[in-house]
């Protein structure tokens, strides 16, 4: 493999399968043998057994740069993942293993509770969609395009099929994101809280709950995105655009009406304690602040 | 209880408010990769926000797709590391090593031996890699824990299960004998492959009852015992094995269809695919028609010397056996044609067109008893109808029996243990997830052990109707049915306490075997027919009752059984309402309320006696001597006890291990508190011989046994093994409670209290610290605990002098222990001690006298004039009236307390030495060196008696004899003595009391001094600078001894 870098040619098996109109575009690359070689690099270190010839990998490379972004996928591309997909797509047993190995392996993890026997049904139609082509159409994995980690694009994947798989209402219980649950875990779980008196307990859920259901959809929703599902502010950033302290502050804000929704939610009911109200109020914030905390590392 | 407003809907219907399902306008995939990678352009990206925030399948689409993994370099773990090879004496766990048995496709199986049970095992050492191996080692667990429970002759029983370095081990029955491949090589008899297969058939159909499905059975997996017998073995771990290793196989997968001859050679991934049923090669799950097919094909082989379908590959072999070519016998068999029906049947590729199941496909092949001969005999006479209607008869049978096993769906169902999992985690403990694992793994054994025997029992009742065992086995199975129903619907509400006794709730889960081994004996009385409803009823909402007990959740409990006694009170059954006030009592008891609990668990005797109910009489006899050990009655003791005795041996020992597992259990407890330490050792020596031949060696009984003989050992003098039995138990109890429970607490006490008693004072602060920090993590604080832990760290603060410290811990203890147990309880008799001793270590000799006093008033009054357990306030008293010049009283309280010690252990027990020592202290303070000697010399008999020469007793005693000696003016003989006691305590790595060094360090530099004719005076004055050091650093309680040496040095200074 050493050998033939030197007189490996990359640049042209990559360049010779982009329409003739898109070649300018590599031009514009800067350093691209050198970027190219890198990426083939990364991907045989990272799959030492998948013999996968470097010209079928560039032509299959070249197939998934978009017009015009060339430059900028080559930059952003999950080189190892997208070398791996074209392997399997070609059906090398060692990729393919790899591919259940590494991929597959951990998708039940992401679809979190789902029965075993769903998760075996959810891998096998995966296998087969993935894996299998027919006729002249390549395997659908040829079409994973490697902007994003392979494991996300099967994970998204699987989640789609899990709920095909599933009937309507199985549906609605797999997505669901019950007020209840959310509320569950905005709820404090510190010692303080078991103190509380068990009516005192369910009235603070009570409230949560209703709270949960009645903040406007878009607080709801980043609120779960965050909590519920656990995405970091990090991932939240790039989904939401703009800087992450923007973001940071729409969690905040989101968390500040949830938090008012639950005093109006209390405040009637603990009407003549104030010192109660306040410290539920407290218990529940400090549980955001925790959880907040622990999404920001 | 029951109002109690649940925290989330029950009914599993979720609120979804005003979220959209998919709809095709759900972006692709690509999109949201690319979404997730911030990739999207700025107008393309918002419009996805938008439909996401509405939509809630793209948002669980979205977190199943997050995530941080990155893959390069990921596939290093696709070499496969060779297993390392054991070598005879290689310990695997607490196995021995004795050499190699075999190698399998999975892993090298070698002999060992188990030196905790005396037996040999087969270790089957299987591959995993690190990152798998916990998920892997955590089903097979559960695999071999639904294993363990299915004791069938013809199955090879699995004992345990565990890790060592990379590999997970399975320790297994040794069966002495060869594989069934091995017997196949060359031709048998028909007749005698029949009787192999037929035993083996049996084992695979037990497992099938038990709801476990072989996946690879073969001949290679099946092995035939020197005395003929067959058995399974791997069951499930083939399965589990290949799941791990990869995707199931695929014969259109032109990975598995290239590789094919390389793996059947090497057997890594495939075994031999001969046996697989064509369905598993098209990646469907396994199930016992599958087993049924591998089954075929063995036999097949074994008749005819050749597997039935060939092929070079897969996709050959899946093909052959789907259009059912079947290749031609090899040899030509005289099989009868019954047999070769039965065969082919089994071969069919449509697992629709196989026997049901396995019992029928063995049913089919048995030779016809004669009984059935005798029918064909009849059918003849009675013609064509008599026969249909007989095989009518027996599948409306089995028809009828499956129903009766769906009564299984009431208590365990999928949906109910999914939601007591997620009861579980959402409380949020951080041993949830594990408490989990292991309640579901027993759970679900329990839920297929019920199966089994209750599908056994049904056939068999449906055989012949007059079989009255077979009626109430499952009568009695039924009812445990309904217990493990209430049971698991207490759980569905699951917080973070009943987290945390999970495993004492499953643990109450027995008796299943008992309902079919007790068929001579008529089992609990049954109601008559009219009252059965409200009884069933009533019972179910009991076994609420009791589980909310056992979770310590005694108001609750409490709650649901006095109304049910309130709703009782028109219906005329005695037996249920003796269960219901044991419940009530027992629950009164374990609140801390001993005066309500008696006076209802004599109710529940009465009405136990009166409805002839065995298992409440004992049960309540059981609970009462308990609760008359804590009101500290002792005259009705031993009335209690023969009452006990009695009722466990009238319900027979064997039948029900949970009751005789307990009484030993009081009794040792009991006999413990009165100071019969003799009898409480014969009791728990029992106890944990009976729990680990019944429960297994890892059962939470055995670790309570192993307990209560650390305490015994204890006083017995015998710290190492005192250490060493705490530690094992402590050791059970994480197992099986989890690292993070704070049921732990109790264990660390012990171990802590034992590290104490080995001078390790440093482990046994750690250690408590450690039992301090969960018990305030814990939901509940429990006050007698907590102050146990208070008690014992005060104890530890003052004998490293710091007093300050002690005091206020003291002081916290008290009004715990008075409250939660009763002003006169020992516990509290305990806290005063100690008090005692603090004023005694700063030489307020008069508070130590007015404390000890007030504790031995207290400790008559509840346990009567002579118990022993005055033993420790007599003994302080002593010291402190010794240290007052009092030496007539002090001597009064030695001989008192060394007389109960000798009435209730018996003449010459070891723990008499710490009485003998002080006695000997009094002598030569009253100038009676010679009667001190006699003291000194009888402790140190004692320390040889019990192998404690080496110990701080040891020293003492002979400090004690060298000082006698000395005061005797035999400086010459007391050196030696003194030599090898000084010697022995400054042993490195023997952090002992200082002020028992520094006192044995000054009577060595006297008795140096004293030497003729010459004294050796450097080095006298070197011990009593050794002397002083030590006792300087004991502090106070250091001080009236410092000021001897102190006096001492500047009067030889002067010479």
């Amino acid at each position: 493999m050493s050998a033939d870098r030197k007189t490996d040619d990359l640049v042209t098996p990559l360049r010779e399968q982009l329409p003739r109109e898109r070649r300018a575009e590599l031009e514009a690359v800067d350093g691209l043998d050198a970027l190219l070689h890198k990426i083939v690099e990364v991907a045989r270190t990272g799959w030492p057994t998948v013999s996968l010839p470097a010209e079928d990998f560039m032509r299959h490379l070249a197939r998934h740069l978009p017009p015009g972004k060339a430059s900028e996928v080559l930059r952003i591309l999950h080189g190892a993942d997208l070398y791996l997909a074209c392997a399997c797509a070609s059906a090398d047993p060692s990729a393919l293993r790899a591919f259940e190995q590494n991929i597959l392996r951990h998708i039940p993890h992401r679809l979190g509770r789902l029965s075993p026997s769903l998760v075996d049904e959810v891998l096998q139609v995966l296998r087969e969609r993935l894996l299998v082509g027919s006729g002249n159409t390549p395997p659908r994995i040829a079409t994973y395009g490697g902007r994003g980690p392979l494991l996300t694009w099967v994970g998204i994947i699987a989640a789609r099929v899990a709920g095909e798989l599933v009937g309507q209402d199985e549906r609605h219980q797999l997505v669901a994101e019950p007020p209840e649950e959310l509320a569950q875990l905005l709820a404090p779980s510190d010692p303080e809280y078991a103190l509380l008196r068990e009516d005192a307990r369910q009235l603070l859920v009570e409230s949560l709950r209703k709270a949960v259901t009645v903040l406007p959809e878009q607080e709801r929703a980043l609120l779960r995105l965050h909590h519920f599902h656990g995405f970091t502010m990090d991932r939240l950033t790039l989904m939401y655009g703009g800087s992450r302290s923007g973001v940071a502050r729409r969690v905040a804000d989101a968390r500040r009406l949830l938090l008012e929704h639950v005093r109006m939610e209390l405040a009637p009911r603990l009407k003549q304690d104030q010192l109660a109200l306040e410290s539920l109020l407290g218990l529940v914030s400090s549980r955001l602040d925790i959880s907040l905390h622990g999404m920001l590392e | 209880m029951r109002d109690r407003v649940p925290t989330s809907t029950p009914s599993g219907e979720p609120e979804r408010g005003t979220e959209s399902l998919p709809t095709p306008s759900c972006p692709q995939e690509v999109t949201l990769t690319d979404f997730l990678a911030g990739l999207l352009s700025e107008e393309h990206r918002a419009s996805v926000l938008a439909h996401v925030e509405s939509c809630a399948d793209c948002r669980w689409a979205l977190a199943a797709g997050n995530g941080t993994e990155v893959l390069a370099g990921a596939s290093t773990s696709l070499e496969q590391t060779p297993a390392q090879s054991l070598r005879p004496g290689d310990r695997v766990s607490r196995y021995v090593v004795t050499g190699p048995l075999g190698a399998g496709a999975m892993g090298v199986v070698y002999a060992a031996d188990d030196p905790e049970l005396g037996r040999r095992v087969a270790l089957k050492m299987l591959r995993s890699e690190g990152r798998q191996q916990e998920e892997l080692r955590q089903r097979l667990l559960r695999e071999a824990q639904a294993l363990a429970r299915l004791a069938h002759p013809n199955v090879v029983t699995l004992y345990d299960v565990g890790t060592h370095g990379e590999a997970v081990f399975l320790a297994m029955e040794l069966v002495e004998g060869i594989t069934l491949a091995e017997w196949m090589r060359e031709p048998r008899p028909w007749r005698e492959v029949l009787r192999v297969f037929l035993e083996a058939g049996k084992g695979l159909a037990a497992a099938h009852a038990a709801g476990l499905v072989h996946r690879d059975f073969k001949p290679a997996n099946t092995l035939l015992g020197r005395h003929g017998r067959v058995f399974v073995t791997d069951f499930g771990i083939a399965g589990q094995l290949s799941q791990e290793d990869g995707a199931p196989l695929r014969e259109d997968d032109p990975a598995h269809v290239a590789s094919l001859k390389s793996l059947t050679r090497t057997g890594q991934l495939l075994g031999t695919p001969a046996y697989l049923a064509p369905e598993l090669m098209q990646g469907q799950r396994a199930d016992a028609r599958s087993d049924e097919f591998s089954f075929c094909v063995a036999l097949h082989e074994a008749l005819f010397g050749s597997r039935p379908f060939q092929g070079e590959t897969l996709k050959e072999l899946g093909q052959a056996a789907r259009q059912g070519r079947l290749s031609p016998p090899k040899r030509e068999v005289n099989v009868p044609t019954r047999i070769r029906r039965a065969v082919l049947r089994g071969l069919s590729a449509r697992p629709e067109d196989r026997f049901p199941t396995l019992q029928a496909l063995l049913a089919a092949l048995a030779p016809p008893p004669r009984r059935r001969m005798l029918t064909w005999g009849v059918a003849t006479a009675t013609g064509l109808l008599g026969i249909l209607a007989t095989y009518g008869v027996t599948q409306r049978r089995e028809a009828r029996c499956e129903q009766e096993v769906e009564k299984l769906a009431a208590a365990w169902s999928p949906e109910r243990r999914e939601r007591v999992r997620a009861a579980f985690i959402a409380t949020g403990m951080p041993y949830a997830n594990a408490a989990w694992e292991r309640l579901s793994g027993a759970v679900d054994a329990y839920a297929a052990q019920w199966r089994t025997l209750r599908t056994e029992s049904c056939l068999a009742a449906g055989r012949d109707a007059s079989d009255i065992t077979a009626w109430q086995t499952a009568a009695c199975l039924d009812t445990r049915l309904w217990q493990l129903a209430a049971t698991t619907e207490v759980l569905e509400k699951a917080d973070a306490l009943m987290v945390e006794n999970a495993p004492q709730l499953t643990a109450s889960l027995e008796g299943l075997t008992g309902c079919r081994d007790t068929p001579g004996l008529t089992s609990r009385p049954q109601p008559p027919d009219a009252l059965r409803p409200r009884v069933d009823t009533a019972r179910h909402t009991l076994a609420q009752a009791r589980a909310h007990s056992l979770a310590r959740r005694y108001p609750e409990s409490l709650a649901v059984t006095s109304a049910l006694l309130e709703d009782l009170k028109g219906l005329d059954y005695k037996p249920l309402a003796a269960e219901v006030l044991l419940t009530h009592g027992m629950s009164h008891g374990e609140n801390d309320k001993p005066k309500e609990a008696e006076e209802f668990l004599y109710q529940a005797l009465w009405a136990a006696e009166a409805g002839r109910d065995d298992e409440t009489v004992a049960r309540a006899w059981l609970e009462l001597i308990w609760v008359g050990e804590s009101l500290s009655r002792p005259a009705d003791a031993e009335k209690l006890v023969r009452h006990a005795q009695a009722s466990v041996e009238r319900l027979g020992p064997e039948r029900f291990p949970d009751i005789t597992t307990k009484l030993h259990l009081r009794l040792s407890s009991l006999r413990f508190q009165q100071g019969n330490i003799a009898e409480a050792e014969q009791e728990a020596l029992q106890g944990l011989e009976f729990s680990r031949r019944r429960g297994g060696p890892d059962s939470l009984r055995t670790a309570e046994f192993l307990h209560q003989l650390g305490k015994i050992r204890m006083v017995q003098r015998r710290g190492k093994e005192t250490l060493e039995l705490h530690l094992q138990a402590l050791d059970i109890r994480k197992r099986l409670l989890g690292p993070d429970n704070p049921g732990l607490v109790a264990s660390y006490d012990r171990v802590a209290s034992a590290y104490k008693g080995l001078g390790r004072n440093a482990e046994a602060i750690d250690t408590w610290r450690t039992a301090m920090a969960l018990q305030e993590a814990a939901p509940v604080t429990e006050n007698a605990v907590f102050a146990t832990l208070l008690l014992n760290l005060a104890g530890l603060s003052r004998v490293e002098g710091r007093l300050a410290e002690a005091r206020p811990l003291l002081e916290r203890a008290r009004p715990l222990f008075e409250a939660a147990r009763g002003p006169d309880h020992f516990n509290v008799v305990q806290v005063l001690t100690e008090q005692a001793m603090v004023y005694g270590d700063e030489g307020q000799h008069d508070k130590t006298i007015a404390l000890t006093t007030e504790a031995l008033e207290r400790i008559r009054r509840s346990m009567g004039p002579d118990t022993p357990r005055a033993t420790l306030p007599l003994k302080i008293r002593a010291y402190a009236h010794m240290y007052s010049g009092n030496h007539r009283e002090a001597r009064r309280d030695l001989l008192e307390a060394l007389k109960r010690m000798e009435a209730s252990q018996g003449p010459g027990a070891a723990s008499t030495i710490s009485v003998l020592l002080p006695l000997a202290e009094v002598a030569l303070k009253t100038q009676a060196p010679q009667e001190a000697l006699e003291y000194c010399e009888q402790a140190w008999k004692l320390t040889e008696k019990v192998q404690s020469q080496e110990s701080a007793d040891g020293a003492n005693a002979l400090t004690c004899a060298g000082e006698a000696h000395l005061a005797l003016g035999a400086a010459a003989k007391a050196i030696p003595l003194l030599e090898r006691a000084w010697s022995s305590l400054t042993q490195p790595g023997r952090p002992g009391d200082p002020l028992v060094a520094g006192n044995t360090a000054f009577v060595l530099a006297r008795a140096l001094m004293e030497k003729r004719p010459s004294p050796d005076r450097a080095r006298a004055l070197m011990m009593a600078e050794e002397a002083r050091t030590r006792l300087e650093s004991g502090g106070v309680r250091g001080r009236p001894g410092l000021l001897l040496v102190q006096a001492w040095q500047r009067r030889e200074a002067k010479r």
